[in-house]
């Protein structure tokens, strides 16, 4: 199986990648700038505050790794694109010094 | 509240009782109402959250769909090849996660709009109870019966709004503790793993229905997965990464981080990384011989669902309801069990993976833990299955189980959220129902709770079928809809500590 590629096309997909990640890690940040779980605002029966508290935690968490895959993949694909167009350049490269 | 709950019920009970309470005595019972605080919690901070809950859930919405582009088609038309398959599965992964993430943030915005309307509607009663009690205490020294009538509404009414609190508190707890072990990838939190192997792990799910309830892995699974992983050897890890590397689908990886995840020794995992590879992309192969049971669709109905292998049931003979149902619970939480069951270890045999092979096996297992022929003796005492739920669940799942009785609603209405909480985290429960005829005689059954979705349990019954039932059937006796109408009650539970 052979490949094709637009590296420039996967560059400009890399920054997307990127943009989105910086979406997603704006969630956390708006639901850590919540009010703080506790008695007063969630009440005092069934210790819904520490289950809420649990709930957040876990979903800050989730969407930071949300936004950390995507930072990641973001940074997979300019890679790619960089090593794509670095592999055309040696090829031509080669073909240079046997025509001189 | 909590505290003094039991001090106001009982003002409450000499109060209503007419002549026994004279004026001194009402005005202290509505003096201890009046020193009662409204309840707990802020209804309009609540909605508050809730707003930005639903703006991230928008957001969030719009999102998923431009990463579901980027992967499915903006990707591919300008990136061919193997690598952009892998990049173009992580970045779905990414979508789906989204995906779920929508529904849970959407699904907490719900839940904190009505706890505020709970605690709003409780602190009015509560409110509208003080001014009663204000009034009846004013008029306490008048007319004494008019006072102890308005006392009595306004007590009435104090109390209620506790209720209120409590109800809606009670209910948001248990969601909340729902949607958290909802987040599954962040407990696959092993070093061994970037957040991408960690997302498209986590939302790996098997074909054939809703993908939010059918995750290969669960909470529990990628808890004790990442923390096994953490543990292995440098060349134990080699080993176990080769697998996961040479794995042709997100299906086939999540399978053998479920086998990590159940305690087998690298070893028993690569020979049973040989044997289902074959299968790797294809992924109702893998679903059909190693999980006994996954959801076509996410309603939580009454109606029975066949769990089958082919169109052989995973079914009891004899009175073996207590050892068939551990043995699919086992299956369950055990790929490589499931795999032995469905293919006797010979995959690629039709005799082998047939379902009468199949069912011979099964009953083989049913017998083995039963401890004799199936078509003998009188089932198995509650201590025999604790014994069975331990030694057939509870190694693949790191849980020891103890037997709860619940002889009372209220029993069961206490236990309901350990029970929730346990199938949320991947945990089976075994579940004890029985009931009497007409002559005293009492018949009983164990089935199996798997899952848990808005409020209702879903059953796996030995007989051969899943069904939904409700907390409220599952705490006042009407139990008879996932077997019959001779077992309506909840008799037990076995639960995971």
């Amino acid at each position: 199986m052979g490949y094709q590629v637009s590296t420039t096309a996967l560059s400009g997909h890399a920054e997307t990648a990127h943009d989105q990640s910086v979406q997603v890690a704006a969630y956390p940040r708006q639901l850590r700038g919540l009010r703080c779980p506790s008695e007063d605002l969630l009440g005092d029966h069934a210790d819904v505050a520490g289950a809420y508290a649990s709930f957040l935690n876990a979903w800050v968490e989730e969407f930071e790794l949300t936004s950390t895959a995507l930072e990641e993949t973001s940074a997979k694909l300019a890679v790619s694109a960089q090593q794509y167009e670095g592999l055309d350049r040696g090829h031509a490269g080669d073909f240079d010094r046997g025509l001189s | 509240m909590a505290a003094d709950r039991q001090d106001l019920e009982k003002w409450r009970t000499l109060a209503g009782a007419g002549g026994f309470l004279g004026r001194v005595a009402l005005r202290t019972a509505i003096d201890s109402y009046l020193a009662a605080p409204p309840p707990k919690g802020d209804p309009g901070e609540l909605r508050a959250m809730a707003g930005t809950y639903q703006a991230i859930a928008k957001d969030a919405d719009g999102l998923r769909v431009d990463v579901d582009t980027l992967a499915t088609s903006r990707l591919p038309a300008v990136w061919v090849g193997q690598a952009q398959q892998q990049a173009s599965e992580v970045v779905g992964a990414v979508a789906d996660e989204l995906g779920h993430s929508v529904t849970v943030v959407d699904r907490a915005r719900l839940e904190l709009d009505v706890l505020a309307d709970g605690i709003e509607q409780a602190q009015s009663a509560h409110t509208t109870g003080q001014q009663a009690l204000h009034q009846a205490r004013n008029e306490v020294d008048g007319d004494f019966e008019r006072a102890r009538s308005i006392a009595l509404a306004g007590m009435d009414q104090v109390l209620a709004g506790d209720d209120l609190a409590r109800e809606c508190q009670e209910c948001a707890a248990r969601q909340f503790t729902d949607l958290a072990s909802q987040a599954r990838a962040s407990q696959l939190d092993s070093e061994h793993l970037d957040a991408a192997d960690r997302l498209v792990l986590g939302q790996s799910a098997v074909p054939g229905g809703p993908h939010d309830v059918n995750v290969i892995m669960s909470a529990n699974d990628a808890e004790r997965a990442a923390t096994r992983l953490d543990e292995l050897s440098a060349d134990d890890r080699a080993r176990f990464d080769a697998l996961l590397d040479a794995a042709k689908s997100p299906q086939e990886q999540a399978y053998l981080m479920r086998a990590l995840a159940a305690g087998h020794s690298i070893e028993d995992i690569e020979e049973f990384g040989e044997q289902i590879h074959p299968y790797g992309d294809d992924p109702e192969w893998l679903r059909d011989h190693l999980q006994p049971i996954y959801n076509r669709t996410d309603e939580t109905t009454g109606d029975t669902v066949p769990v089958t292998y082919g169109e052989t049931e995973w079914e009891q003979t004899g009175g073996t309801c207590v050892a068939a149902s551990s043995v699919t619970a086992r299956a369950m939480v055990d790929p490589l069990y499931a795999f032995e069951l469905t293919t006797g270890g010979n995959p690629g045999d039709p005799e082998s993976t047939s379902q009468e092979a199949f069912a011979a096996r099964f009953l083989d297992e049913t017998e083995r833990v039963y401890g004799g022929p199936a078509t003998e003796g009188n089932g198995m005492t509650k201590d025999e299955g604790v014994t069975a739920a331990n030694d057939e669940i509870g190694p693949a799942t790191g849980a020891e189980y103890e037997f709860r009785d619940l002889n009372t609603p209220e029993d069961r209405e206490a236990i309901f959220n350990d029970v929730a909480e346990s199938v949320d985290e991947g945990r089976p429960v075994p579940i004890q129902v029985e009931g009497f005829d007409d002559q005293g005689n009492r018949s009983g059954h164990q089935m199996m709770i798997i899952g848990h979705e808005n409020g209702m349990l879903q059953i796996y019954n030995p007989w051969g079928h899943t069904v939904w039932v409700s907390e409220d059937d599952f705490v006042n006796g009407n139990m008879a809809g996932a077997s019959d109408e001779r077992l309506p009650t909840v008799d037990g539970v076995h639960l995971p500590a």
